[in-house]
């Protein structure tokens, strides 16, 4: 599924930025919307982060929200090696990001399962390191999706 | 982009996200937001003061008969009612710089 959602050019394997805000327009410019599309999509990500940050811990973090702008599902996964503040539940810098926006109703609930596959994912990349050595996005891709395949 | 149209689709962002923040489903996942959603209520608020109050009921109106007030016309199709727009309003080029509603089911409608 996460494959299915993932080209190399929404896998952003260094990102630049250095805070929160920084970050979720970096990811979010991978999916090149028009600029008031990319404004309210921010915006809904921002609302979403001020309840309670998406940084799950150990270095992870899932962005995600819907929005009317949107036309199908977008996935965008970014690494930063250094480490950004994202306000995680741990307290710990963020090395890696999926960000997950859809719009308000999508057929065959698509964002929740992939969601919870993203969740499921994180919970395996929070046991490993390897996953900061890979160079190319498109390796990068086949390591999720093995991850996601395994038990 | 229209700046009440912007207001409103702001507004049913919010109001996507409160719903589905309350869900089981979306709980499962393990996101942790138990007691925040008032934080959404407040921006929703600020959100309401850029809309017109006669919008804003009919917003709320429409939000109560179809639990959404807006909806996204994809492919010339009101994504509320699925019917086929009049092409006058789906050829229009500024069709975002206005306020328009579905002469069907009556909800305000954004060209994705």
């Amino acid at each position: 599924m996460l494959e299915k959602l993932l080209d190399k050019d929404r896998v952003i394997l260094n990102l630049k930025s250095k805070n929160k805000d920084d970050v979720l327009r970096e990811l979010l410019a991978a999916l090149k919307l028009p600029e008031d599309k990319e404004k309210l999509v921010y915006e809904a990500l921002k609302k979403r982060e001020s309840i309670g940050s998406t940084g799950i811990g150990k270095g992870i973090a899932i962005p995600h929200t819907r929005s009317l702008v949107l036309d199908k599902v977008y996935l965008v996964v970014g690494r930063s090696k250094e480490g950004i503040d994202f306000d995680a539940l741990d307290g710990k810098p963020v090395h890696l990001f999926f960000l997950l926006c859809a719009p308000p109703q999508d057929p065959g609930t698509t964002y929740l399962l992939t969601l919870g596959k993203i969740a499921h994912v994180a919970r395996k990349l929070s046991k490993r390191e390897d996953y900061m050595e890979i160079e190319d996005p498109d390796e990068f891709i086949k390591y999720l999706a093995k991850l996601e395949e395994e038990e | 982009m229209h700046p009440v149209l912007e207001a409103l689709i702001a507004l049913n962002d919010l109001d996507v996200m409160i719903q589905e923040l309350q869900s089981p489903d979306y709980r499962e996942i393990g996101f942790d937001v138990e007691d925040q959603i008032f934080k959404l209520e407040k921006a929703r608020a600020e959100i309401i003061k850029k809309i017109p109050e006669d919008v804003l009921k009919k917003y709320e109106k429409l939000k109560k008969k179809y639990k959404r007030g807006i909806a996204p016309v994809i492919g010339g199709v009101c994504m509320n009612c699925f019917s086929l727009l009049p092409i006058a309003m789906t050829s229009e080029a500024d069709r975002n710089e206005k306020l328009s509603t579905c002469p069907n089911c009556g909800v305000f409608i954004y060209w994705v």
